[in-house]
């Protein structure tokens, strides 16, 4: 299934074989310190930069109803972000992974994103739009 | 050293003084706790120096990437949980750090490795005289901001 929007990504989630605990590592687009002239006018136009994770959050498909009800409860929940990265963590024998069993994946995912290795993840805009990295 | 009042500024605080400092120091002691093994100490302690390490690392996680950002959004109705599991996580913290003091004071220097020794009891003292004020910061001052705040 394409997923072209966050909804599609939750449908898609909802329907694989074994129950999944979806991922999100919120981030924001930063101005390095040492960025160019250059690098800093494409930033005021709104590209390039790095993307720092700011928070985190585990959740199941049956927790989330929309991209519109991540966003309200990420608003509540922490600082404004550009990026969100999604991955799924897949359960085992019809059993959905804990919370707990989340945490460390999500803090190699933290690690991932630091170091710039976004390809195992889907990246979403704050209208819920998957991203593409040119 | 005068302490941060606000929850922003403890945060900030916690992260420079605390985190940055256990990630900073938590890697050398761990590799002379290993040498010192290597080179006949008992009780081994390195293997049991890591497990706490990656248990902290896990748990600096959790406050930088849920509990933080929360209280700098001023909270919400799920933060009183993740407190609950904070605190319990220091109280496991603590049963750790008892053990391994009790194990360190058991450390046996073979011949030659008493400096090494000596410096490894003196890390290992201030890395938990270190965790003792930052759980003491966070259970007594930063969390009571939280805590008693009603439901949003």
């Amino acid at each position: 299934m394409t997923i072209a929007s966050f909804d599609d990504l939750l449908r898609s989630a909802s329907q694989q074989t074994e129950p999944q605990r979806l991922l999100f590592v919120f981030t924001a687009a930063e101005l390095p310190d040492d960025a160019t002239p250059e690098q800093r006018a494409r930033f005021q136009v709104g590209e390039g930069g790095t993307l720092t994770p700011l928070m985190c959050v585990d959740k199941s498909p049956d927790e989330l109803p929309s991209f519109e009800a991540l966003l309200e409860e990420s608003r509540r929940a922490g600082p404004g972000w550009d990026i969100v990265f999604v991955a799924a963590l897949s359960g085992s024998a019809g059993r959905s992974p804990t919370s707990t069993e989340a945490e460390a994946p999500l803090q190699r995912m933290v690690e991932s994103i630091k170091s710039g290795r976004i390809g195992s993840f889907i990246p979403f805009d704050i209208h819920g739009q998957p991203v593409s990295f040119g | 050293m005068s302490v941060p009042s606000t929850a922003a500024e403890l945060i900030d605080h916690i992260l420079t003084r605390f985190h940055e400092t256990h990630r900073r120091e938590l890697p050398g002691i761990v590799a002379l706790a290993r040498e010192l093994e290597g080179k006949g100490a008992t009780p081994t302690l390195a293997d049991d120096l890591d497990v706490m390490a990656k248990a902290l690392e896990m748990h600096m996680f959790k406050e930088e990437m849920r509990l933080f950002p929360m209280m700098e959004q001023g909270g919400n109705t799920l933060i009183v949980h993740l407190i609950d599991d904070m605190q319990a996580e220091h109280l496991d913290h603590a049963d750790v750090v008892a053990e391994l003091e009790h194990r360190m004071a058991d450390l046996v220097a073979p011949a030659g490795t008493e400096p090494d020794v000596a410096a490894l009891r003196a890390a290992v003292a201030k890395l938990f005289d270190d965790l003792a004020q930052h759980v003491q910061l966070e259970e007594t001052v930063l969390f009571p901001m939280f805590e008693a705040r009603p439901a949003s």
